[in-house]
């Protein structure tokens, strides 16, 4: 019997994530106006969400943040990786601005507004890096 | 025409000839006595008179013939025009900011149209027709942009859209910023895949696409019909998955060159991003939650380190950012795998040393840079991290910066960022250092064939 409940929760617990990923893949999708900023040398986590304005900045293409994050699932916070820099950006999801940092490195990034961890998968990660890291350095810090 | 940074590793690169076809109309070829009239009219007129191209336009500077035995006529505002395909003499692919994802053969979206003006004197355009993101292979009618220039490259009237839809979202975007119109093209031999390259055509100042009217085009009332001569496939480029961002680091730093002369100077750059700038602290602590908690307070940064390789000759500089990260995702309780090279040109830093070293030294920090992405190559955040490759490769030239190791939780020790760089303040230069205290841009620079 209690083999028979841990195997139901545990099935449970599987459907719930695969659930909570399509939908977090589906609110992805629904992201737009993906923005790349250049913040000059400040620490990508001391800048809040409303102050990104003031820093230059290059749109990212949606179509291509949307095939990236086509099988993004959601990360346990207590999981998080180490951060070793981050390239800043913003979308909207359903009218709301939305900070995302991205690792510069691996494939987890951090919604600032949803204080969730995401990632990527590794499969799609040199294409992410890269194309984020030749976004970024064609946006000039001064605006 | 500016040399673009490379943006993918382009030998790595695989165009999919499992393209989607855009059928239109099918362009009929037409021996009729208006395209022998139009053929001979702009040999006489154009070909024979035409002056250098624009060098800023590098679709100007291609070598490409017109495929006359491909014209077709068409009516525009009830007058006749002659349309030509433009064959380029290599596959040429090109995309620009709003046409999503998908790639077009440069030839297959150009074309020259011969026509009658207002005043009944004959004259001509070639047109560029970009799709736009919302135009879907199988569509019928054509949607985004046309740029109408003249034989040389020069620019004849600012780009307009066609049938470009309500919804249109990336439009938008060169509206925002009013000023973009790059192209990005690819030069792709299946062949012989090294013979490939990127380029790209930015006119920034010349148009801006919010005031130009839907299908208005100066001289010529409508390229709409021409659009039916149109038949575009849709190419996706695929990558070969390397290991790691820097796919060939031996393609990345191939620009660089081996001379002993004075007309070539190299430097290194040390860049460094302190996890809390100006003290040693080796981890950075948020208080907006980002470290895994949204009580914050949390240790989440460990910086990080990263080179900058210059070479100066006259004229040009080659500029290569160069970081050395973990592959996969690590943790303060794991913190070893493989080794990863990073293009680190948007990394922001917030102090750097700067060494000015000869050829020799130059390359020898290549070479030790070079193992990066070695398999079996192991990043570890204690022993092999990104401040101890950096030290390391600068060593490997003879350049010896003053290190102390520092500590951090789980046992942690080694080199690391938030040291190096209360290092790099605190050190006395040589005479051929320079110390900064100041972010500044530090995008890679010059591409090579």
């Amino acid at each position: 019997m209690k083999h028979a409940l841990r195997l139901f929760l545990l099935l449970g617990s599987i459907i719930s994530n695969i659930e909570n990923g399509h939908a977090q893949s589906a609110a992805w999708q629904q992201s737009s106006h993906w923005t790349l900023y250049n913040l000059g040398g400040v620490k990508f986590y001391k800048v809040k969400t409303d102050s990104l304005s003031f820093y230059s900045s290059r749109p990212l293409d949606d179509d291509s943040m949307h095939d990236f994050l086509a099988h993004a699932s959601e990360l346990a916070s207590e999981q998080a990786p180490l951060w070793m820099g981050a390239f800043v950006t913003s979308c909207m999801i359903d009218g709301k601005m939305h900070k995302v940092d991205i690792s510069s490195y691996g494939t987890f990034f951090f919604d600032e507004t949803a204080k969730k961890y995401f990632q990527v998968t590794q499969d799609v990660r040199t294409d992410w890096l890269n194309y984020l890291a030749n976004s970024a350095g064609s946006v000039p810090s001064k605006k | 025409m500016k040399p673009k940074q490379l943006i993918i590793p382009l030998l790595a690169m695989t165009v999919i000839a499992a393209c989607v076809k855009h059928q239109n109309a099918p362009a009929t070829t037409q021996d009729t006595p208006q395209v022998t009239e139009a053929k001979t009219w702009f040999e006489q007129n154009v070909l024979s008179r035409s002056p250098s191209p624009n060098s800023n336009n590098h679709r100007a500077t291609l070598p490409r013939t017109l495929r006359w035995d491909q014209a077709s006529v068409v009516t525009i505002s009830g007058s006749d025009a002659v349309v030509v395909p433009i064959q380029f003499s290599k596959d040429v692919y090109l995309r620009a900011d709003n046409s999503g994802p998908a790639l077009f053969r440069l030839s297959e979206a150009s074309r020259l149209v011969i026509y009658k003006d207002s005043l009944n004197t004959t004259t001509y355009q070639q047109l560029t027709f970009i799709p736009d993101s919302t135009m879907q292979p199988g569509d019928s009618t054509f949607s985004g942009i046309v740029l109408s220039e003249d034989w040389s490259g020069n620019t004849l009237a600012r780009p307009s859209r066609i049938n470009s839809r309500p919804a249109h979202t990336t439009v938008d975007i060169v509206e925002q910023t009013q000023v973009c119109n790059t192209v990005y093209g690819y030069n792709y031999s299946e062949d012989d895949p090294s013979d490939t390259y990127e380029w790209s055509e930015t006119t920034c100042t010349m148009y801006s696409f919010a005031s130009a009217p839907l299908g208005g085009h100066s001289g010529l009332s409508s390229p709409l019909p021409v659009t039916r001569t149109l038949s575009l496939a849709y190419f996706k480029i695929a990558l070969v998955p390397p290991a790691n961002a820097i796919g060939s680091i031996a393609d990345y730093i191939k620009c660089f060159s081996n001379y002993g002369g004075s007309d070539h100077t190299y430097q290194v750059t040390l860049c460094v991003d302190q996890p809390d700038p100006g003290t040693t602290e080796p981890w950075g602590i948020s208080s907006t939650g980002v470290g895994g908690s949204s009580a914050g307070g949390n240790p989440v940064d460990v910086g990080h380190t990263f080179l900058v390789l210059t070479e100066n000759f006259p004229g040009y500089s080659i500029v290569r950012n160069v970081g050395f990260y973990p592959s996969t995702n690590v943790y303060p309780w794991s913190t070893s795998a493989q080794g990863a090279l990073s293009n680190d040109d948007g990394h922001n830093y917030n102090i750097s040393l700067t060494v000015n070293v000869d050829n020799g030294q130059f390359f020898n920090i290549l070479n030790y840079i070079s193992q990066g992405n070695n398999a079996g190559y192991m990043y570890d955040l204690n022993t092999n991290n990104c401040t101890t490759f950096a030290l390391e490769a600068l060593s490997a030239g003879n350049v010896v910066i003053p290190a102390t190791e520092g500590s951090w939780m789980f046992n942690g020790h080694g080199y690391d960022p938030g040291d190096l760089g209360q290092n790099i303040n605190n050190m006395t230069l040589s005479s051929n250092m320079t110390r900064n205290n100041k972010y500044s841009d530090h995008p890679n620079q010059y591409t090579c064939n």
